[in-house]
């Protein structure tokens, strides 16, 4: 007979173990289904994309020929900014020499979306401003063109603001693994994850002070740390730690991990940017790719693995030489590096540029352009994390004259004192004319703010610069107006039901009578452009401003014709590109081609373009345009410029002085420039007395073709009386010579035509 | 009528810069031709795009891109390129010609009849005036 008190105990007993065996068995099943989640984790991210990588943005290439027009300090400057080091005998990529006029350049390998490019030794020579020379050194052999990379702009960042450019470990110095190994974890390729003697050390240093000090960590860890899990300093995250890092040596080879742990480590920070993995550091501190750099560069990357911040090498030198030195120290004892190489290793200045390379934020407003030009084509999502190339036709020279310009030009125009000091702002827009392609843009005075982008975003009033418009509605018609049309410029009052009468002024406030069409142009007279207008019907004024870009609807108001209507510095640049290329409308360009981060080509923006309007009209206009510098209200330009450039260019002004414009070109370059105040308020200045300052000073930094209006096979040169706008003869004091579609020149001769034959006519006609 | 099949490159794009331009501009357009009989379009395109970067007006160059653009079945930029072509032709009627009936070619591909025999009609006038001096 069993005793029941005894058997209740015996049967606790036996429950107490159940429970214990299944509480075992059930935790050691969790147990097991968590690092079964754990290794699906590891996995699932290792295996796929790891990083969420920006779009890098790259100017575009400088593209080197004989014939090329290009001073040495140019080519310098793109030197310096690509990171190129001047030697006394440049051998590696990323090289060059220099003496009076010769370069001798090593340039790096690049892919390009169309090809790839090796790395070249070659000479180039540029004499009085041209290059004349261009071959490989080996042999001497001519090159035809030739490529250097394009620089690195800037990127489009992850929500996140991670930047990093991977590498691969095949393409790492041995080095770099090295200095890794000698500092950060000296067995890693022994262990399988987890160091357990640092471990130990760090867990009774950790026990001692009572809180967690030391982390003892291995590569593997620290790549866990960083790449899988949060910052925070718990038991619990360290185990997960710890799982993880065996995990993931269990599932791949050191150097797999390896690549992982360059590309991941933080390495600095550029206000919201971070900077990340070595490939990154490399150009954010030296300004050139990791696999240009020598060994004690390279160690003080690893050294700076610590704190990024602490051993910042630009703010605290110091520090930062310290620990590399430490480093160094370490690679020798550890046998990674020699006594001697140690030594001059030491003794190396720390050789980081005085700031970060390629990101100077000046180029904001273009890459503002950029953005939202790919935004049309991709999700912004894409944009931000699958590492895609983007080549736009950014051209650093002219971005920097007109930084300058604006710079230089502001500070001569603005108040230097009270209230108003500093107000001035200022847009600029420089295109290609051949192509379209958006060569430049500024946004502001301040080109390192990346706020307000005027250049797109200001919509002003754009005043007189609307006039060709009108012009050419009435050019296109050339049996009713030609450019020696007489055109009124007597009172005017226009009266429309509904709204007050409209009566508008020139700008000297008188009247001007009987003025040609073209010089009405040219001295950019209201009153007779005006009144031209009507007579054309505001319609067909609008349609012409469609046709030559303007896209947004305007309203059908008289005080339209002159202008009373607000389009932004790019708008006016889309016009005005029509126009400089003769008719014929590019949409404006800022990509030549996006690649994905491998360098496969996705999406190639080519050259399109569309015929608006006849070439005669265009050619006629055109002529008037360039009237308008050579004796109009652009005239000021002649001071500036050679009068051989030949340029076509209107200045704009609004009332009372708010907006200040000028829309010009040359055979080769168009740019628009626009000055006013964010407020709107008065700035006292006329397009001409404003921005066609700028414009000139800016044209004169660059590279210019002279303009060349190629004269349609429809269109003659007939001499004409200025005064009866008649057909010129020998008598006539006051004739010009101007062109015609054929056809429609005035065939009735001049009153004053029968009299002597002046000078101008013996010039003409050699008789 | 088709003239793609002739090799445009060699005779319509003659350089105007300096005796360096020519070659460059020449090694580009020859780059491009090569690009383009290997198929690939989009290269050849860029290649003359880039020589178009060195010299715009260079008129033989906008016909060997439209001739490319043609290949490509991109009729609407066929007519805009000739036509681009034509106002920098100047007084090459061998090119102007050729202008005019590869704009009327592609004018046909797109339907408009019409305006395809006013762009041969043009061809066929200034292929008449070449004949007149001839003799």
């Amino acid at each position: 007979m069993i005793n029941s008190g005894h058997y209740t105990r015996f049967q606790n007993r036996i429950w107490r173990r159940r429970l214990w065996r299944y509480g075992l068995l059930g935790a050691g099943l969790a147990f097991v289904f968590w690092v079964i989640h754990l290794d699906a984790v590891v996995r699932e991210k290792f295996e796929g994309r790891r990083w969420a990588v920006p779009v890098h943005v790259y100017a575009r290439p400088l593209e080197l020929y004989v014939g090329l027009r290009l001073e040495p300090g140019r080519l310098l400057e793109e030197l310096k900014t690509l990171g190129y080091r001047r030697q006394a005998l440049a051998q590696r990529p990323g090289t060059y020499q220099y003496t009076a006029g010769v370069f001798i350049i090593v340039s790096r390998p690049f892919r390009f979306w169309d090809s790839k490019q090796a790395s070249l030794r070659f000479r180039l020579t540029i004499r009085r401003g041209e290059v004349s020379v261009l071959q490989q050194v080996a042999g001497s052999v001519d090159l035809p063109l030739l490529r250097l990379e394009p620089v690195m702009v800037g990127s489009i960042y992850p929500g996140h603001h991670e930047d990093r450019i991977p590498v691969k470990i095949t393409d790492v110095s041995a080095y770099l693994v090295s200095a890794l190994i000698a500092i950060e974890d000296h067995d890693f390729f022994a262990h399988h994850g987890v160091a357990l003697r640092g471990l130990a050390r760090a867990f009774f240093v950790n026990l001692r002070a009572g809180k967690a000090v030391q982390g003892g960590s291995t590569l593997t860890q620290q790549l866990v740390k960083n790449f899988y899990l949060s910052a925070e300093r718990t038991l619990r995250r360290k185990l997960v730690e710890l799982i993880m890092a065996l995990l993931l040596e269990f599932h791949y080879d050191k150097e797999e991990i390896l690549e992982a742990y360059i590309n991941e480590i933080y390495l600095g920070q550029q206000g919201p940017r971070a900077i990340h993995g070595f490939g990154l550091a490399s150009q954010f501190y030296f300004g050139r790719p990791l696999r240009e750099l020598e060994m004690p560069q390279l160690a003080m990357l690893v050294g700076m693995i610590k704190g990024p911040s602490f051993f910042n090498p630009r703010r605290h030198p110091e520090r930062a030489t310290d620990r590399r030195n430490l480093t160094l120290r370490e690679m020798f004892t550890q046998g990674f590096i020699g006594e001697q190489e140690h030594r001059l290793a030491q003794q190396a200045p720390l050789g980081v540029t005085e700031k970060p390379l390629n990101q100077g934020s000046g180029h904001s407003a273009y890459l503002d352009l950029v953005h939202r030009q790919l935004r049309r084509d991709y999700l912004d999502e894409d944009l931000r994390s699958e590492g895609l190339q983007v080549f736009t036709t950014l051209d650093l020279g002219v971005q920097e004259a007109a930084e300058r310009a604006v710079e230089s030009v502001l500070k001569y125009l603005d108040p230097s004192q009270g209230e108003d000091s500093g107000q001035l702002q200022a847009a600029v827009v420089v295109t290609n004319v051949g192509d379209g392609e958006v060569l430049a843009v500024v946004g502001g005075r301040d080109a390192d703010y990346a706020g307000f982008n005027r250049a797109l975003d200001a919509q002003r009033q754009v005043g007189s610069l609307i006039k060709p418009a009108i012009f050419l509605t009435a050019l296109a018609q050339p049996g009713r107006y030609t450019l020696a049309t007489l055109l009124n410029d007597d009172p005017l009052i226009w009266k429309s039901a509904g709204a007050p009468d409209w009566s508008p002024q020139n700008y000297d406030r008188k009247f001007h009578g009987q003025v040609a069409l073209y010089q009405v142009l040219a001295r950019s007279y209201n009153v007779a452009s005006a009144r031209l207008g009507l007579e054309l019907g505001l319609e067909s004024v609008l349609k012409t401003l469609g046709k030559l870009g303007i896209e947004r609807h305007l309203k059908p108001y008289a005080s339209t014709l002159l202008g009373a209507v607000t389009l932004t510095p790019l708008e006016v640049t889309r016009m005005y590109h029509t126009l400089a290329s003769g008719g014929f409308r590019f949409p404006l360009r800022t990509v030549r081609a996006v690649l994905t981060e491998d360098g496969v080509p996705l999406k190639r923006y080519e050259l399109k373009l569309q015929q608006r309007f006849q070439p005669e009209p265009v050619y006629l206009l055109n002529t008037a345009l360039q009237r308008v510098i050579s004796q109009g209200t652009g005239r000021g330009l002649m001071t500036m410029m050679p009068a051989a450039l030949n340029i076509a260019g209107k200045t704009g002004t609004t009332n009372d002085y708010r907006d200040s414009w000028f829309a010009g070109f040359t055979g080769n370059r168009l740019a628009v420039v626009w000055l006013g105040r964010d407020d709107n308020q008065p700035v006292g200045l006329t397009g001409a007395s404003g921005a066609l300052r700028v414009w000139g000073n800016m044209m004169r930094r660059l590279s210019l073709i002279p303009l060349k209006l190629g004269q349609p096979g429809q269109v003659i040169n007939v001499a004409i009386d200025l005064e009866s706008g008649l057909k010129a003869g020998a008598g006539c004091s006051q004739a010009i010579e101007l062109p015609f579609i054929k056809g429609s020149a005035p065939e009735q001769m001049a009153p004053c035509a029968a009299g002597k034959k002046p000078v101008w006519f013996k010039r003409i006609f050699g008789k | 009528m088709l003239l793609t099949a002739c090799p445009v490159d060699r005779y319509t794009v003659r350089p105007q810069t300096g005796m360096s331009g020519k070659q460059v501009v020449q090694a580009l357009a020859d780059a491009a031709s090569q690009e383009k009989q290997a198929g690939r379009f989009d290269n050849a395109a860029g290649l003359y795009e880039r020589a178009l970067r060195i010299e715009p007006g260079n008129a033989g160059l906008w016909t060997a891109l439209a001739d490319l653009r043609y290949d490509q079945e991109q009729f609407r930029q066929v007519v805009a390129l000739t036509a681009k072509s034509n106002t920098l032709a100047g007084d090459k009627q061998a090119l102007r010609i050729r202008n005019w009936r590869l704009m009327g070619d592609a004018r046909k591909e797109l339907g408009e009849d019409q305006a395809a025999k006013a762009a041969y009609d043009r061809a066929e006038a200034l292929e008449a005036t070449r004949t007149r001096r001839w003799f």
